[in-house]
């Protein structure tokens, strides 16, 4: 199955996201090897979806306060319990 | 407790107050225990989790009068980008996150759904209540967008790209 630069570019963003079939995904990658344009911008958008998991990951001003996720585990283990069923 | 680091972060960002993010991911949960059975074993909990959030924040939303009337208003400026830039080579926290909050935050959600959080597009049509194709539209107009957003604020893709 061959497969074109155009095709690839439409491509591209479900590629990255591993969203296609592994038919199309192999078309995807031999047309890559040989296509040095085609790689480039498959690697600048594997780029921008890594720079945004980095920035999700470490940034500190989104990051939960430690005594909210102990209160939030506490107030789900009572809730949990008070919701099971008595015997 | 799984998720509720990933789920936080999602909130904060959404809500941009610490306050309403808590709250948010606080009923989130709660809301999670009392319907779990309602929850497909099997099927990606993060997803079920965003979802729920997506909803009682957008139903908040809606009694609150904050959401827009016209929700593809965005999609509309979208649409008439004229050059989509190369992704800069390196890019760093501060640079990704100042380019996302300048774009529609319908597309700021999308990429945050797919990229950060790595759902699946059906997922995230699921969760947003959209069709799979406004998904795929919103998720290319809005990298394309934030492609803009970084080469505006003068990160290059290289020397050659600076000049």
């Amino acid at each position: 199955m061959s497969i074109e630069c155009r095709e690839v570019r439409q491509l591209a963003e479900a590629f990255v996201s591993e969203q296609l079939l592994v038919e199309t995904t192999h078309a995807i990658v031999a047309h890559l090897e040989r296509c040095p344009a085609c790689r480039a911008e498959v690697a600048g958008l594997r780029r921008l979806r890594a720079a945004g998991r980095s920035a999700f990951t470490n940034a500190p001003d989104l990051a939960p306060r430690p005594e909210f996720l102990s209160t939030l585990t506490a107030r789900l283990q009572t809730e949990a319990t008070r919701q099971q069923p008595r015997p | 407790m799984p998720h509720a680091d990933r789920l936080f972060r999602l909130a904060m960002w959404l809500e941009r107050d610490r306050s309403a993010a808590e709250d948010l991911v606080q009923d989130t949960m709660m809301q999670a225990l009392k319907s779990f059975h309602r929850y497909t074993p099997g099927t990606n909990c993060k997803a079920w989790l965003v979802a729920i959030l997506h909803n009682l924040r957008s139903n908040r939303r809606r009694a609150n009068r904050r959401m827009p009337l016209v929700e593809d208003a965005d999609d509309r400026i979208a649409e008439t980008l004229p050059f989509v830039p190369a992704v800069p080579v390196d890019i760093t926290d501060e640079d990704f996150l100042i380019a996302l909050r300048g774009i529609p935050e319908h597309h700021q959600n999308i990429i945050l759904l797919c990229d950060v959080e790595e759902l699946t597009y059906k997922e995230i049509a699921t969760a947003l209540k959209i069709p799979i194709g406004t998904v795929m539209s919103r998720l290319h107009r809005g990298r394309a967008m934030l492609r803009q957003q970084l080469a505006s604020a003068g990160v290059f893709e290289s020397s050659e790209g600076a000049g």
